[in-house]
């Protein structure tokens, strides 16, 4: 018999999701992002039950519908199933979220808004303010971007308005004046994002964030908002009504770029001409899973690249990583601005399943060296100064390493690597990607970082040494999380590079550098961020010479519409459960204060939603001054469009 | 002992870690079956407004792809004076090359610095720009890093957007390694190359130039489900049946002659019947290349009943198909389907056709789900005759260089088998595969558990297989030798038994049920002593363990000190109260050291917590009869014999009491016969005491021919076997019946 064990903080027993429902699988995706589910309560209602056809579907192939699979589909069915986790919230934000969709549906055309379309979705005796409000700030001007933003204030939102518009007519009125920027664009995209849902017996209300953004003969106009919006239902099984709709905050972007919006694809452009872009880079990750083994490919697709002088001729090049079964592609940049694929004759065409590389000049001899992170460990490869690379060395201890980065903490003149492990052992769960754990707060049996000293000088055989020094200079401290990014920078301007590290389903860690000898005062500094870390970014946002701190989470909108109902752990504490709506907040902006401490400044400053984020970067993208951001997200977008 | 840690199995949550495991594990299963989690997310772009706010630019900027993004680097590629991205996405296209084409006719610098006497990328290198603005001036700071974000490196460059200042006043770069240097007049819109320790930026020459590039959507190529994979490392296939449309039985494992290609098809799939069509047009090509084919009809199999393997056959002997072919077995279907899921971590339902590709040593090469090229099948047969790196190398649709090949896993597949309720075929394939499987930390306790599965459905012979082989793998692992003991000693074999669970005790001295076990192979080979002392140490490590009181007080007994023995069964019945085994078993010490009352409160108790308890009705009963209570003891034997009337000796006691018990109120002639009758038919009327018994029921029932015919061949019967007494005894007995008068005297006990 095992004994449990001992609970060290009220946390640990938050693990506890989900516990008994046969749709606990679900809860779990859903509240990841919020670390801690409670019973997910017993099932109430009929899961409905799933018929599973045999279909000679196509013309390629015949679907066996065996009755293995049909269990496995009405499992499946009952995994999804929200009535079925007890949460009737869910169940009505689904039945709000298909209203919505709907709405967004009708407004394509903001130049001819289909009033009976509308009509459907109205309750009797609808009202609505203003959707633009009245007064708005500009709060950037600059060339090519205009931004205006709503005043409003929040506090008078749902109360009654004299010059409310009503009914049918009413919001054909405040829709049309909302998106007369748009009205001669024809490729309006709106969309709603629906966060929060406070019940009550008749109506409901859900408040959701509104986007609308589409082209105009000048440039883009994208408007984005929050929406809250009361619903009245008369029967359970009739969709809901919307029955009143207000503002709480607005803000509308106008573009004017001839061309379109900032960026333009130029990917075929660049990339197109090889082999290895048509070939490899052009079928997503879930086509090769059906056709490469498991054993080379995961899930999760995470895979990053390198930017870098490797040719040595002053143009960037672009190392990137695959899966194992594809080469990592050297792709090597010409005058024109393409790349040409030379993987293989630089001896980098490596196939094993690679997260990771940094081109580095490892050797200090001019030339980019490569380190390259693989599912066994970490490679590097010497250039010989014309992109021919060889390989000097391999550590295992940084196997399954995420995040690469290299500094040189000791200040001895080489560069060293910091490597950032998720998993402590392959087991299971990691073999499809996810964490290997049994906790989602506060976990601490992740793989343990690495990092690896620079010796190259003392070897004289040709081997490159590199010595794991990770206990002797203290990052061994609290370094058993699963951990995704790091980054170092001088955050207290003392003139040696700190490190901040990217935690999944914990606290984060920021290591103070004293002279190559490193201290955990990431509580001291008020940078632990107990979320889902997933990446980090330095950069002075706000021009105060010192640089703060952007680190990519999860914003989940299942997340804190669960974590903010009543319903939801009740027997916890108030300041517990802050904690957990937290882990789904989003990303967070550190504002560095110059005395050793940060602000946590995200919420006021508009960064928290970007989704689930993966690389978030500091970027000026204007050349303003100021450092913009840019955050890359989305976990896994599969032809089933039902989200777990 | 222990849970099982068979990996994807899901036990009934004991634990909030227990619950949490098996959700993570329908959340695993439901991502290898294609669920979206977080998907169709727009990447964001957040613009600085200053003031300490940002602006939602996603749209407008152009950046807000659906991809599912992962690394992301900047890099203003093209040398226009902005920073373009790169991306690596898991979606297709899985790299996109984003150029910035924003117009803000803003100013920027663009500096790369190069140590001397610190690292050579300068990476740490901090430089400080201080532009033209208000209040003397704007500061902005840049660092040099190699790695931030998410598994991304962006270019070493800095890149110092400048707004709308037209002057550079003054750019400081602080080396990794302390030293300092400033730079005045740097132009704007211009890229400098600083070395550290020369003092000055040198204007940085851009190399020709001919940008052409075009921007566009990639175009993503229509996504077939048709999919070909031969396997890098072939694999070891469990047991696949099938029959031949005679009902032959057939099997797909084992060494053949040839490669063998198995095609499972369905008569109602129309590709099915175009790649048939395919291999009978090219049969000799496929002959010729030395490849069997054995076609596989799937038909009924599924929820699909419209059709039949004899419409499979009819439309095969209408092809004039030339090669084998059979029906597939639902079993085989699964399995197939289970070896794919643990193939592939996309899990989907095998499509028909599926192609398998068998090698000479009946390991699976190449799977082919839906049509497959006859060149591609030709091509794979062609390549298996090369070494083993040729093959593996042409397994992988690309060229490139391994620098670690991972080891092929099988424990998946047996775990997967074993979970799928393939018990056997997951026992047999972890055996026969069990040098591949040894080098998997899970292999001892994998085949530890399938010993303890194989253990509980009473396959001892199995179980102890599985229990040695686990040792060989895991030679010191308490458990098994623990459980390998225990199964020894239920077929008898002491010595062996003896041997592991002691070993079991030296590894895990302060277990009390290993010493238990132990001590009940002890008793059982006759070493009272010995397995005295290890219950006695099991007692001292579990005081209160219900098990070693209960074997101690067995010890007692043998040993003739029933008082010792009595207190220890009795503390055992206290500790597990709601266990009637063992108030019958406190009971029958009572009884048999004639402590009648407190017996029939024992056996009263039994009975309380399981009135069905056919063992204690009897006990009871006997107590009953022997003190007199024959009321008490009749009604307890009915009971006992209710639930099991092959129960002989309650039906004889039962049949004796009835008939001949003193007391008249119990005497009950009719039932005495039914009983005696069905005792005595359960001897075939060839037991004189059952028939003595017998013929006194029938007295008592007034039949006295039958009565004086019955004993007077007991008498007989008796007197062939030479039991001189007992014909004696029914002699006085027919003297009574010939009488008419009914034998009267309390039956012996």
């Amino acid at each position: 018999m095992a004994a449990l064990p001992a609970l060290q903080s009220p946390f640990q027993s938050l693990l506890t999701w989900c516990e008994s429902s046969l749709a606990g699988a679900r809860c779990l995706a859903m509240l990841l992002v919020v670390a801690v589910l409670p019973g997910c309560y017993g099932r109430q209602g009929n899961a409905p039950s799933v018929e599973a056809t045999a279909v000679a579907s196509g013309d390629d192939l015949g679907t066996m519908s065996t009755p293995m699979v049909a269990a496995r589909m009405a499992e499946q069915a009952d995994d999804l199933n929200p009535l079925a986790d007890g949460w009737e919230t869910e169940a009505l934000s689904e039945a709000a979220n298909r209203q919505l969709a709907v709405l967004a549906g009708l407004l394509k055309h903001p130049g001819q808004l289909d009033a009976d379309g509308f009509a459907e979705l109205l309750a009797e005796g609808f009202s609505c303010g203003k959707l633009c409000p009245e007064e708005t700030l500009q709060a950037f001007g600059d060339e090519p971007l205009l931004v205006v933003r709503g005043v409003i204030d929040v506090t008078a939102v749902g109360e009654p308005s004299a010059d409310a518009h009503r009914g049918v007519a009413g919001l054909l009125a405040a829709l049309s004046v909302l998106l007369e920027p748009l009205h001669a664009s024809t490729d309006v995209h709106a969309k709603f994002k629906l966060f929060n849902v406070d019940p009550s017996a008749e109506s409901f209300t859900t408040r959701q964030f509104f986007s609308a953004s589409g082209r105009t003969a000048t440039g883009m106009v994208e408007q984005n908002a929050t929406w809250l919006i009361r619903w009245v239902r008369h029967l359970r099984t009739a969709p809901p009504k919307i029955a009143w709709i207000g503002v709480e905050d607005f803000e509308q972007v106008t573009s004017r770029t001839s061309g379109g919006p900032l960026f333009a694809d130029v990917t075929e452009a660049v990339l197109g001409a090889n082999a290895a872009y048509r070939e490899q880079l052009s079928y997503g990750t879930d086509y090769w899973l059906e056709r490469i083994q498991r054993d080379f490919i995961k899930v999760t697709g995470h895979h990053g690249l390198a930017v870098g002088d490797a040719s040595g001729d002053g143009l960037d090049d672009v190392y990137i990583c695959q899966p194992g079964g594809f080469p990592n592609l050297l792709l090597v940049q010409q005058p024109d601005g393409t790349v040409r694929d030379v993987s293989a004759a630089a001896g980098v065409d490596i196939l094993d399943l690679t997260y990771a590389a940094l081109l580095v000049d490892l050797d200090n001899d001019g030339d980019q060296d490569l380190a390259v992170a693989t599912g066994a460990q970490l490679l590097i490869l010497a250039n010989d100064g014309n992109a021919k690379f060889s390989l000097r060395t391999r550590a295992s201890a940084l196997r399954e390493a995420f995040s690469l980065t290299a500094v040189d903490y000791d200040g001895d003149g080489d560069l060293d690597i910091y490597g950032c492990r998720y998993n402590l052992n392959t087991g299971p769960a990691g073999d499809i990607g996810l964490a290997q754990t049994a906790t989602y707060y506060g976990a601490e049996n992740g793989g343990n970082n690495i990092l690896l000293q620079n010796d190259i000088s003392l070897t004289a055989d040709g081997a490159w040494r590199f010595i794991d020094v990770t206990a002797e200079v203290g990052l061994d401290e609290n370094n058993r999380r699963f951990s995704f990014a790091a980054a170092w920078e001088d955050y207290d301007n003392d003139g040696d590079p700190d490190l901040y590290v990217a935690n999944d389903l914990g606290r984060n860690n920021l290591y103070r550098n004293d002279g190559g000898r490193f201290f955990d005062v990431t509580a001291d500094t008020g940078v632990e961020d107990l979320a889902f870390g997933m990446s980090v970014s330095w950069g002075d946002y706000n021009h105060d010479g010192l640089m703060d701190l952007y680190v990519g989470n999860m914003f989940s909108a299942a997340g804190n519409r669960i974590t903010f109902q009543e319903q939801f752990r009740s027997e916890i504490s108030g300041q517990d459960k802050s904690g957990i709506q937290y882990t789904a907040r989003g990303n967070t902006l550190f504002e560095n204060q110059g005395d050793g401490t940060f602000r946590d400044v995200s919420v006021e400053a508009g960064v928290t939603v970007g989704r689930w984020s993966w690389s978030s970067l500091f970027a000026d993208i204007n050349n303003d001054g100021w450092e913009d951001l840019l955050v890359a997200n989305g976990f896994l977008t599969r032809d089933s469009t039902d989200d777990l | 002992m222990s849970q099982t840690p068979l990996e994807s199995s899901a036990p009934a949550p004991k634990t909030a870690e227990d619950a949490f495991t098996a959700n993570y594990w329908r959340l695993n299963r439901m991502i290898e079956e294609g669920k979206s989690w977080s998907g169709y997310e727009r990447n964001c772009c957040f613009l600085n407004t200053g003031n300490g706010r940002f602006a939602n630019i996603s749209a407008t900027s152009g950046f807000d792809f659906l991809d599912d993004a992962r690394g992301l680097a900047l890099t203003d590629w093209d040398h226009d004076g902005d920073l373009d991205l790169w991306i690596t996405n898991r979606t297709a296209p899985r790299v996109r090359v984003m150029r910035n084409d924003t117009s803000s006719g803003h100013h920027f610098l663009a500096v790369h610095l190069q140590g001397s006497t610190c690292n050579r990328d300068a990476i740490g290198a901090r430089a400080e720009l201080t532009i033209e603005g208000e209040d003397g001036g704007w500061k902005l700071i840049k660092t040099v890093r190699a790695g931030e974000g998410f598994l991304a490196q962006s270019s070493k460059w800095l890149h110092f957007g400048l707004g709308d200042a037209s002057r550079c006043l003054q750019l400081t770069v602080r080396w990794p390694d302390g030293t300092t240097e400033q730079f005045t007049d740097l132009d704007v819109d211009a890229r400098y190359g600083i070395v550290q320790g020369t003092g000055t930026a040198k204007v940085w020459t851009l190399p020709p130039r001919e940008l052409k590039l075009a921007s566009s959507q990639p175009t993503l190529l229509a996504v077939t489900l048709q999919a070909a994979t031969a396997l890098p490392v072939p694999l070891p296939l469990p047991l696949l049946e099938y029959a031949s449309f005679d009902g032959e039985p057939g099997t797909l494992n084992g060494r053949r002659d040839k490669p063998l290609l198995v095609n499972l098809w369905a008569s109602w799939c129309l590709p099915c019947a175009r790649e048939l069509a395919e291999f009978s047009r090219r049969s000799d090509e496929l002959r010729a290349a030395g490849l069997d084919v054995l076609a596989l009809s799937v038909d009924g199999l599924g929820e699909n009943q419209s059709t039949t393997p004899q419409d499979a056959q009819k439309f095969l002997e209408k092809l004039n198909f030339p090669f084998v072919s059979g029906a597939a077995t639902a079993g085989l279907w699964n399995k197939v389907q289970i070896v794919h899921d643990q193939l592939f971590a996309m899990r989907r339902p095998l499509p028909v056709p599926t192609g398998l590709l068998i090698d000479t040593q009946g390991r699976l090469v190449a799977i082919y789900k839906g049509q497959v090229e006859v060149e591609r099948l030709l091509a794979d047969v062609a390549q298996l005759s090369s070494d083993l790196d040729a093959w593996r190398a042409a397994a992988f649709p690309f060229e490139g260089l391994w620098h670690d090949f991972p080891e092929a896993r099988l424990m998946p597949l047996v775990t997967n088998l074993f979970d799928r309720n393939y018990t056997n075929e997951a026992i047999q394939y972890a055996l026969q595969n069990r040098s591949s499987l040894a080098g998997d930390s899970r292999f001892p306790s994998v085949l530890s558990d399938f010993g303890r599965e194989m253990a509980q459905r009473g396959d001892r012979d199995a179980a102890v297989e599985l229990f040695r082989e686990a040792l060989v793998a895991n030679p010191d692992d308490s458990e098994t030798h623990n459980n390998l003991g225990v199964q020894l000693g239920l077929q008898g074999q002491l010595d062996k038994a003896i041997e592991h669970l002691r070993r079991a005790v030296q590894l895990e001295p302060d277990n009390a049920e290993v010493h238990i076990n132990l001590a009940d192979a002890l008793r059982f080979s006759g070493q009272l002593d010995e397995s005295g002392k290890h219950v006695r140490r099991a007692l001292e490590i579990q005081p209160d363990m219900v098990a070693a009181h209960q074997k101690l007080a067995i010890l007692l007994t043998a040993q003739g000190r029933p008082e010792e023995a009595i207190v220890h069964l009795r503390r055992a019945a206290e500790l597990s109260p709601d266990d009637a085994a063992l108030h019958n078993a406190l009971g029958e010490l009572l009884s048999r050291a004639q402590s009648w009352v407190p017996a029939i409160e024992a056996f009263t108790e039994a009975l309380r917590i399981k009135p069905d308890f056919a063992e204690a009705h009897v006990s009871l009963a006997n107590v009953s009869a022997r003190t007199g209570q024959y009321q008490q003891a009749v009604e307890h034997y009915v009971a006992a014999l209710e639930s099991d009337p092959r129960r002989i000796n309650a039906a004889r006691r039962l049949a004796w009491i009835l008939a001949a018990a003193d007391d008249p109120q119990v005497r009950d002639g009719a039932q005495a016969v039914r009983w005696a009758e069905q005792a005595a038919n359960l001897t075939e009327h060839k037991n004189p005491y059952d028939l003595d018994m017998l013929a006194a029921a029938y007295a008592e029932a007034g039949r006295w021919d039958e009565a004086v015919t019955t004993a007077s061949y007991a008498i007989r019967l008796a007197t062939a076997a030479g039991q001189v007494a007992l014909s004696g005894q029914i002699e006085a007995r027919l003297l009574l019946y010939q009488r008419q008068k009914p034998f009267t005297v309390p039956p012996a006990q």
